[in-house]
């Protein structure tokens, strides 16, 4: 295989593991911090992708012209939007439940992400059909051989990065991530340190929904196109990312967002004219990978004593 | 369009007013090999539909024999990403890339194709010919081919009644290809049951017999297995943001080109 090839390759791989990195992130963090698989993660993503689509619909008929606006206030809007929805979801479904078996919330969050899509299938006009996303970044691109590297992607891989830098300084650096680390370490006593367990729950919510949100752009403005279903998939793939890397971690996440995407990648490449397989090798290797390693490759660092 | 449908098995319940995929894909291979195109990739989806067209399009190919397959990649009906597959492809560098499936994945490979800088042809089936293929595609559908049995609906015979009588309804959703066929099988069960009566056996009786019916899409003629011989193939090219006929585009008169086009 030659360098151009490998390298639009790994590009592939980047972009992919990026958007599965940001979904798996999400997934962690609401396991983290309330011991919950919130499985309406993958369907806040579309519905956050919609609003920024309907956004842009809204910035147009009002007369804004400019690319880089139309985009910050989209990003800026659906990720709002889905932190509220994300805190009504953790106020009203998530929290109420916490005595009851984590399976019970998992089913639940399972049947919100069901309605919120049909939702968006029957409510958005012409919902059922995929609908072309505005490209707003800019669109030069540099051939080197089979290799096409595009501006828009580089931006992309970058923006995703810093976000994830970003949330990792704000766990590691701050005082409200140190109150959400201790929220995920123990309810109980980071209560009785003062912590405010409601507020720091919610604040968790909002900003794993946000996350979704930015990655359903991402998603938008990398396909040029969103549907109802992009949220299925990726839900699926971000969870098992964040199972294989280790749920409660955020590094695992993001380590199984890659490792994910890297091996759809190798699927296609091993597979030349079987690449519709490529799912199947893929999950079969991360079944492969939970029966040798099943609390995940970066174990949680805290175990629960009973 | 499956073959298998009418022709596996012999059920007299079932028959069917619109063609096969056979003589779609028969037109298909003719046209691109009449423009010169040396190099093909195929890509299709999985279910009877796409294997079906890759089948019979291959087949049609190879006996006109005047261009090869370089690769044939299947892909899931509900695919989303599809740059692996494309990648492989364009550094095969065929001429054309042929899809068989319908509008939602051929939307997105069109547009990743042009993603990943690939300028090949797009030649699809008429699971593509739609509004939401177009709208879909803004820009991006300019020069893409494709071809769907019987005649487009507006030269149907009955075809202008029938889209006065739809629009006068104001559905949400457009005929697309295969409306004004839906609407020729209804009536002739309708009729069929006013004529006879509702009695199952009659009716399948009835049904079995039918010659050189008149309908909106013309007459039908059922074989033995119950199959509608129709033998018109429209080819359709995407100009200007509409699915026009071929031979009355400005890609045959030569006026535009299709990348390749000698």
């Amino acid at each position: 295989m030659d360098a151009g090839l490998f390298a639009q390759y790994v590009m592939n791989g980047l972009m992919l593991g990026m958007m599965y990195a940001l979904v798996a992130v999400g997934f962690t963090l609401f396991f983290g911090v309330l011991d919950v698989i919130k499985f309406s993660h993958g369907d806040v993503l579309t519905v956050g992708a919609f609003t920024a689509l309907a956004s842009y619909v809204g910035l147009q008929a009002i007369g804004v012209r400019s690319s880089w606006l139309d985009l910050v206030i989209m990003i800026v809007l659906s990720m709002a939007a889905m932190a509220l929805l994300g805190m009504a979801i953790a106020r009203y479904l998530v929290m109420p439940l916490r005595s009851a078996p984590a399976l019970n919330t998992l089913l639940i969050t399972l049947m919100l992400g069901t309605v919120l899509r049909e939702c968006v299938r029957l409510f958005y006009p012409q919902g059922a059909n995929p609908k072309p996303f505005p490209a707003l970044l800019p669109r030069g691109s540099i051939d080197f051989g089979v290799f096409n590297l595009r501006f828009d992607n580089v931006l992309m891989l970058t923006a995703g990065v810093l976000v994830i830098v970003g949330i990792q300084y704000l766990l590691n650096r701050t005082k409200l991530g140190l109150a959400i680390r201790a929220v995920a370490q123990d309810e109980e006593t980071a209560r009785t340190m003062g912590i405010n367990f409601t507020v720091i729950v919610l604040i968790t919510f909002a900003i794993g929904s946000g996350l979704a949100a930015f990655a359903g752009v991402m998603n938008g403005l990398y396909y040029n196109e969103i549907n109802f279903g992009i949220g299925l998939y990726l839900g699926v793939i971000g969870f098992s990312a964040a199972i294989i890397g280790g749920l409660g971690s955020i590094y695992g996440a993001i380590l199984g967002g890659f490792l994910f995407a890297g091996l759809q990648i190798v699927g296609t490449v091993l597979l030349p004219f079987a690449s519709a397989y490529k799912d199947v090798f893929a999950f079969a290797v991360v079944i492969a990978l939970m029966a040798w390693r099943p609390t995940g490759l970066i174990q949680e660092k805290i175990s629960e004593r009973v | 369009m499956l073959p298998d449908i009418t022709y596996r098995n012999k059920y007299d319940e079932i028959h069917r007013v619109n063609g096969t995929m056979i003589n779609q894909n028969d037109a298909n291979a003719e046209l691109i090999s009449s423009l010169g195109y040396k190099t093909v990739a195929v890509i299709h989806d999985t279910t009877d539909y796409g294997k079906g067209h890759n089948e019979y399009f291959s087949k049609a190919l190879a006996k006109i024999g005047k261009t090869t397959i370089v690769g044939t990649f299947g892909v899931t009906a509900d695919q989303q990403d599809f740059t692996a597959e494309l990648t492989k492809i364009k550094a095969l560098n065929p001429d054309v890339i042929y899809f068989g499936g319908l509008t939602p994945i051929g939307v997105r490979i069109r547009s990743q194709m042009d993603k990943l800088g690939i300028k090949s042809v797009f030649d699809g089936t008429s699971g593509i010919v739609s509004d939401a293929y177009i709208q879909g595609l803004g820009a991006l559908a300019e020069g893409t081919l494709a071809f769907r049995e019987g005649a487009p609906t507006e030269k149907l015979p009955g075809g202008k009644f029938f889209m006065e009588k739809y629009n006068a309804q104001k559905y949400d959703n457009p005929p697309e290809a295969y409306g004004a066929f839906a609407y020729a099988a209804m009536d002739m069960i309708l009729d069929t049951i006013e004529k006879v009566g509702p009695d199952r056996a009659k009716v399948i009786a009835a049904l079995g017999d039918v010659k050189n019916r008149d309908s909106i899409v013309g007459k039908i003629t059922f074989d033995d297995h119950g199959q509608n011989t129709v033998p018109v193939i429209t080819k359709y090219v995407v100009q200007d943001g509409k699915f026009v006929e071929w031979d009355e585009s400005e890609y045959a008169s030569g006026k535009r080109k299709l990348p390749g086009q000698k």
